[in-house]
C-alpha cells in the first residue's frame, strides 16, 4: 500500500484516482490543482507521500515547473514521482530532474494501481 | 665632330649632360656609353659586353631599329630620329627619343646615339601638344572619363566622354574646376581625399564622387585621382580617371533594398513599411518627392503634390493602359508645379493593379530607361512580398487554428477518455459490490465528462466557423446583439434573476460577425456564475473611441462579482485557462475562444478591475472593435 499525493487540475480525474487506486489498497493523502498549492501542502504533511502523481499539462504552473520546485525543496528525494506526459522532450527533461516513472493519458486506472504497487516494492 | 678628335676630348662633357650617349660600331656593338646612360638604364659597363642595341629595345619597337640597321647595312642613310622604348635593367621601360649621327671613333666608323628620356619629363612642361595628343589617343576610344586640372584647379584637359556626360562643351568646362560639377556632398568627400593624400603623402587615391550634368542629373563615378609633379617634385596639377558606376550602383542598391525587405512578410506591423520603401527608392534614384498609393489610399507620401493630383485617376490610367509603367512626358502640372521628371510604376496584387509607386523630381530627364526597368522590377518584387505577407499571416492563423484543434484533441479529449474509461473500469470491477450512491456518482461523473466532450466538440465547430467567418465580416449593430445575448442568459438562469443595465445607442455598430453574440453570452454568463450576490449585477456601456487614430467602439462589461487576481488575468485568454477555481468543470475554452473571435475581427479584449487596485470588487471586461462608421 502506498500513500499518494495527486497534482492534477481536473477534479474528475482526481476523484477517479481516489476511487481507482483505493481498489489496489493505496491511500490518497492529498490533492492539489496546481504545483504551488501542492508544494505548500506537502511541506505541511507529517510524512512525505510514497508517490506523487504529477500531471504535466496544468495551467499557471505546469508539471515540469512544479518538478523543479519539488527538487528545490528536496521532496523529490523523499517521494517517488509518477509523471504524466506524452511529450518526449518533456520526458527527457523530467528524467534529468530525477523522474524515472512515466505514464501517458489515456490509461487504465486498474493498471495504474498495480504500477504504483510495483514502484514502491 | 671630326675623326681627329678622341673620346677623352668629350668624356667630361658626355658625363655631365642629361642626355644618354651611346656609341656603336659594326652596326651592333656598343663600344661606349656615358654615365647618364648607366644612371638612367641601371646597366653597368660589363652588362654591355655581349649586348647589342636591339637587345635594349622593347620587343614591339625592335622592328624600327632592325629596319634602320638594314638600311645602314645596305649603305643607305636612315632617318636620324626615332622614338623607342628602352628596357631598363630592372625590367621597367623608359620612352626615349633618340638622335643618331655618324662619327669616327677610335679611328673607326661609328654611330653615336643621343637619347633623351621623354617619359621621365614633365610632359605638360615639355610639350603640351604632345600631352594633349597622347591623352586624346588614350581616352577617346575609352569609356573612361579623363580630366586634368592645373595647380590652380583650372581644367587643362577633359575628354569627350566626360563632356558628353556633363552636357557642356570643352570651352564651357575649361573655365571651371572639376569641383564645380560635384554634388555638394561630393565636394566634401573630395577635399577629405585631398587632405588625406597630403597627410599620408600618397600620390594617388580612389574614391566615389557624384557629378551633376547640365540638366542637374546626378551620376556616381569611381575616380582614380593623382597629383602631377614637375622635375623638382613640386605639384603642378592633378589628373583623374572617371568610371561611371551609376547603373551598377543603382542595381546593387536596388537589390540590397529588396533583400532588406525579403523577410518583411514576417513583420506584424506594416505601418512604416511603405514609408521606408519610398525613402529608399527616393535615395537610390535621386527623387525629391514620391508617393505610394495602395488599395484606395495613400500609404506613404513625401513632398507636396498639386491640388489636382488624383491618385485614383492615375490608377485607372494604369489599369486602362495594361502597362506596368505610366509615362509622363511634358505635362507634369497634375503632379506638382516643380516636377520636371516623373515615373509611375504599378503595384499588382493578385495580378490586378492595386496601386502604384510614384517618384518625381525637379530635374529634367532624371529617370533613364534603365532606371525605369530597375524600378519596375523592384515594384513587381515588392508587390509579391506584400502579398506574401498576408499569405504568411493567414498561414500563421491557420497554424494556430490547427494547433488549437490538436491541443483540444490531445488534451481535453484524452482527459475525457481517461475519466470515462476509468469510471467504466471501476463499474466493471466492482459493480456488484459498490454502494448504490457511489454507483450513481460514477455514472453521473461519466455523463458530465461526456457532456463536457460535447461542449468541446461545439467549440471545435465554433473554431471552424470562425475560420470561415474571417472572410465575411459585416456591419453589426451591437445593441440588438447585446439584447439577444441578455435575453438568452436570462432564460437559461430562470427562475433566478439578473440585474443588467444596458447603455448603448441603437445605431452603434461595428465590423464583426455572427460569433460576436457568443462572446457577449460568454461574458454575461461568467458574470452570473462568478458572483456571491443573490441577484448578479452587470453594467454594459458602449462608446465610440479612437485607437491609434482609428475609429473604434468600446464595450465595457462591469460586474460586481468575486473578481480575478491581477497575476491570473493574463492566463484567462490563453489556451489552458482553468487555473482559477471559478472555472472548474468548464471546458476552459470560453475566454480563449472570446479572444480568438475578437482578434479575428481586428479587435482587442482585456480585463480591468472594477475598483482600481482591488480585484475582489469585480471585473470589467473591455472589448474594442473597429467601428462600422
Amino acid at each position: 500500500m502506498a500513500t499518494i499525493y495527486i497534482i492534477d487540475d481536473e477534479e474528475t480525474i482526481q476523484f477517479l484516482y481516489k476511487e481507482g487506486l483505493s481498489l489496489e489498497g493505496h491511500k490518497i493523502i492529498g490533492t492539489a490543482q496546481n504545483g504551488s498549492k501542492a508544494i505548500e501542502e506537502i511541506n505541511k504533511l507529517k510524512k512525505y507521500p510514497d508517490v506523487i502523481i504529477l500531471d504535466h499539462r496544468m495551467p499557471i504552473k505546469n508539471g515540469l515547473d512544479t518538478l523543479k520546485e519539488l527538487k528545490e525543496y528536496k521532496i523529490i528525494n523523499k517521494s517517488k514521482i509518477l509523471f504524466i506526459t506524452a511529450d518526449p522532450t518533456v520526458r527527457e527533461e523530467a528524467g534529468k530532474l530525477g523522474v524515472t516513472s512515466f505514464i501517458q493519458k489515456p490509461f487504465s486506472i486498474i493498471k495504474l494501481g498495480k504500477m504504483i504497487t510495483e514502484m514502491i516494492k | 665632330m671630326s675623326g681627329k678628335q678622341t673620346l677623352e676630348d668629350f668624356e667630361d662633357f658626355f658625363d655631365s649632360t642629361t642626355l644618354s650617349i651611346v656609341i656603336i660600331q659594326d652596326i651592333h656593338k656598343i663600344v661606349y656609353a656615358n654615365q647618364t646612360f648607366f644612371d638612367a638604364s641601371g646597366y653597368k659597363p660589363e652588362d654591355l659586353n655581349e649586348t647589342t642595341l636591339t637587345d635594349l629595345v622593347h620587343e614591339d619597337d625592335r622592328p624600327i631599329v632592325q629596319e634602320r640597321i638594314k638600311l645602314l647595312e645596305a649603305g643607305e642613310k636612315p632617318e636620324t630620329t626615332m622614338q623607342v622604348r628602352i628596357i631598363r635593367k630592372d625590367g621597367t621601360i623608359a620612352l626615349s627619343r633618340i638622335q643618331a649621327y655618324d662619327l669616327i671613333f677610335n679611328n673607326k666608323k661609328s654611330r653615336i646615339l643621343v637619347g633623351s628620356n621623354i617619359s621621365a619629363d614633365p610632359l605638360i612642361e615639355q610639350s603640351p601638344e604632345l600631352v594633349s595628343s597622347i591623352l586624346q589617343t588614350l581616352t577617346t576610344h575609352s569609356q573612361l572619363g579623363f580630366w586634368v586640372d592645373d595647380i590652380n584647379d583650372h581644367t587643362i584637359f577633359i575628354n569627350d566622354r566626360l563632356c558628353e556626360f556633363l552636357g557642356y562643351s570643352f570651352e564651357e568646362i575649361s573655365e571651371h574646376s572639376v569641383t564645380d560639377f560635384f554634388h555638394p556632398d561630393s565636394q566634401e568627400i573630395y577635399y577629405q581625399v585631398l587632405k588625406e593624400r597630403m597627410e599620408k603623402n600618397l600620390t594617388a587615391s580612389s574614391y566615389e564622387l557624384v557629378l551633376i550634368n547640365k540638366d542637374g542629373r546626378p551620376s556616381t563615378f569611381r575616380v582614380i585621382g593623382s597629383l602631377l609633379y614637375d622635375r623638382a617634385n613640386n605639384p603642378i596639377g592633378s589628373v583623374g580617371f572617371f568610371t561611371n558606376i551609376e547603373a551598377t550602383k543603382k542595381l546593387s542598391l536596388t537589390v540590397s533594398v529588396l533583400n532588406k525587405y525579403a523577410l518583411f512578410s514576417r513583420y506584424k506591423d506594416l505601418s512604416s513599411f511603405w514609408d521606408n520603401v519610398l525613402n529608399d527608392l527616393m535615395d537610390i534614384y535621386y527623387a525629391e518627392g514620391g508617393l505610394v498609393f495602395l488599395d484606395g489610399e495613400t500609404v506613404a507620401q513625401k513632398g507636396e503634390f498639386s491640388p489636382n493630383f488624383n491618385p485614383q485617376l492615375i490608377l485607372e490610367d494604369i489599369a486602362k493602359s495594361g502597362e506596368n509603367v505610366l509615362h509622363f512626358h511634358k505635362d507634369f502640372s497634375n503632379i506638382s508645379e516643380e516636377t520636371r521628371s516623373c515615373v509611375v510604376i504599378s503595384l499588382h496584387l493578385n495580378q490586378v493593379p492595386a496601386g502604384f509607386i510614384l517618384l518625381n523630381s525637379s530635374i529634367s530627364n532624371l529617370f533613364l530607361p534603365e532606371d525605369i526597368d530597375l524600378i519596375t522590377a523592384f515594384c513587381s518584387q515588392i508587390s509579391l512580398n506584400y502579398e506574401h505577407h498576408f499569405l504568411y499571416l493567414q498561414s500563421e492563423e491557420e497554424r494556430e487554428f490547427v494547433s488549437v484543434l490538436l491541443d483540444i484533441i490531445s488534451h481535453d479529449f484524452l482527459n475525457a477518455n481517461t475519466s470515462v474509461h476509468g469510471y467504466l473500469e471501476l463499474l466493471n470491477q466492482s459493480a456488484e459490490s459498490v454502494e448504490p450512491a457511489k454507483l450513481k456518482e460514477y455514472i453521473q461523473r461519466s455523463i458530465s465528462v461526456v457532456e463536457r466532450s460535447e461542449r468541446i466538440l461545439q467549440t471545435v465547430q465554433q473554431l471552424t466557423k470562425i475560420q470561415k467567418e474571417r472572410k465575411t465580416r459585416k456591419l453589426v449593430y451591437i445593441r440588438s446583439l447585446l439584447e439577444n445575448a441578455i435575453e438568452m442568459q436570462k432564460s437559461i438562469i430562470y427562475p433566478k434573476l439578473i440585474n443588467i443595465k444596458l447603455d448603448c445607442a441603437k445605431n452603434e455598430n461595428v465590423i464583426a460577425g455572427d460569433l460576436l453574440e457568443n462572446v457577449f453570452e460568454n461574458i454575461i454568463n461568467n458574470s452570473i456564475k462568478y458572483t456571491n450576490e443573490e441577484i448578479p449585477k452587470l453594467d454594459i456601456i458602449c462608446q465610440s473611441v479612437k485607437l491609434d487614430g482609428e475609429d473604434m467602439v468600446e464595450i465595457k462589461f462591469t460586474d460586481y462579482g468575486i473578481g480575478i487576481p491581477d497575476e491570473v488575468k493574463p492566463m484567462f485568454f490563453k489556451r489552458l485557462s482553468r487555473g482559477d477555481h471559478r472555472f472548474q468543470g468548464g471546458s476552459g475554452l470560453g475566454l480563449y475562444m472570446a479572444r480568438v473571435i475578437i482578434n479575428s475581427y481586428n479587435g482587442q479584449i482585456r480585463f480591468e478591475n472594477r475598483v482600481a487596485n482591488d480585484h475582489t470588487k469585480g471585473t470589467v471586461v473591455v472589448i474594442v472593435l473597429p467601428s462600422g462608421g
